[in-house]
């Protein structure tokens, strides 16, 4: 078994393969540095910030982005509203101005944040946000990284992008790759898995969590939400969702969508 | 002559009555579940050699987390493997 250890879109970054070689594995973490560079918002002349910069106009992206935005999107309809992209001027209204390690700077008044749909609009090859509005793709791009990379990779592999998941095929043994989930290790093949948190990238008074409702860091009775699903992204979806929901209303709305969840 | 007597009757039927009375006691208590001498933690080591969970992954994060609430569907197994991966909060 080939592995590979990175650090890539603010975190650190795994990948394994059963009957794949080594050049395979460091091609895919160029991949993944060419994708982070190009989607970062902490960068201005990434194409996601000179989307957000580009004032109400069309602007001409990448097929990635095309189809990331795409399944923005999507989840902003299968989450209800709770999955919104579109929390930019939120993060920034709550410190979250620039790369977590640099700390947060001061906090303004939560503005409202408006419907993904109302926002974003698409065409083939092009994107519109609405002036004023901002995007930031986070955990809805490793999610996706994951699937994609996962699916080019090989038949057997693991791609696991700062905690988001994809295990293709039965790893070494065949039953499944041993992924720590909660507590327990879980044999998962063919399966995504993503962990939503409060936890982590938090400072005084806020974290990186915006509930969309009130445009504020969320207030949950959960910590931590981890979610499998049939992909990385979904399970990232449902992992948001349930944390937002909380204690009592998440099982309910997992039940059905996801393989399985831990909540804490 | 006669006080060392008595002092060595009086040993004499001290040890006895120890004796006795220690041996009485184990009779009375062996079967007593809530006896003094039962080591406290039986119950438990039953509970868990009948039941046997999953080994604790490895949270990697150095903090101590309340116990996670874990639902899995049932084609989801679990392993005693130590994983080599895991999902966290990035």
């Amino acid at each position: 078994m080939e592995s590979l250890t990175f650090s890539a879109l603010g975190g650190e970054c795994e990948l394994y393969g059963v009957g794949i070689n080594a050049g395979a594995l460091e091609r895919a973490q160029t991949w993944i540095t060419r994708m982070h560079e190009r989607l970062t918002r902490f960068e201005p002349k990434s194409e996601l910030s000179r989307l957000n910069a580009s004032r109400g106009d069309w602007f001409a992206v990448s097929p990635e982005l095309e189809a990331l935005l795409r399944e923005s999107l999507r989840a902003f309809d299968l989450s209800d509203g709770l999955v919104n992209v579109a929390v930019l001027p939120a993060l920034l209204a709550a410190g979250y101005t620039r790369d977590f390690e640099a700390g947060p700077t001061a906090s303004t008044s939560a503005p409202r944040i408006r419907p993904l749909p109302e926002v974003l609009h698409l065409r083939p090859g092009e994107a519109r946000l609405t002036d004023g509005a901002g995007l930031d793709l986070g955990g809805i791009a490793k999610g996706w990284l994951a699937d994609r990379l996962a699916k080019d990779l090989g038949e057997n592999v693991l791609v696991n992008l700062c905690g988001d998941l994809y295990a293709r095929g039965g790893g070494s043994t065949g039953e499944g790759w041993p992924v720590g989930f909660g507590d327990k290790t879980l044999l998962l093949k063919d399966l995504g898995a993503a962990t939503s948190g409060t936890t982590k990238r938090a400072w005084a008074g806020g974290h990186h969590l915006i509930d969309p409702r009130t445009g504020l860091p969320a207030r949950t009775d959960l910590s931590e939400v981890s979610v499998l699903a049939a992909t990385a992204l979904d399970a990232e979806i449902y992992a948001k969702v349930a944390l937002l929901l909380g204690a009592s209303a998440a099982p309910k709305w997992l039940e059905g969508r996801s393989q399985g969840w831990s909540l804490t | 002559m006669e006080r060392a007597s008595l002092l060595r009757a009086g040993a004499a039927l001290f040890a006895a009555a120890a004796f006795v009375g220690a041996g009485s006691y184990v009779v009375a208590h062996p079967k007593n579940d809530t006896a003094p001498l039962q080591p406290p933690a039986e119950t438990q080591v039953a509970l868990r050699t009948s039941a046997p969970s999953a080994t604790p992954a490895p949270t990697r994060t150095g903090r101590a987390t309340a116990t996670p609430r874990i639902t899995t569907a049932p084609g989801v197994q679990a392993t005693q493997l130590p994983g080599i991966s895991y999902t966290h909060v990035s």
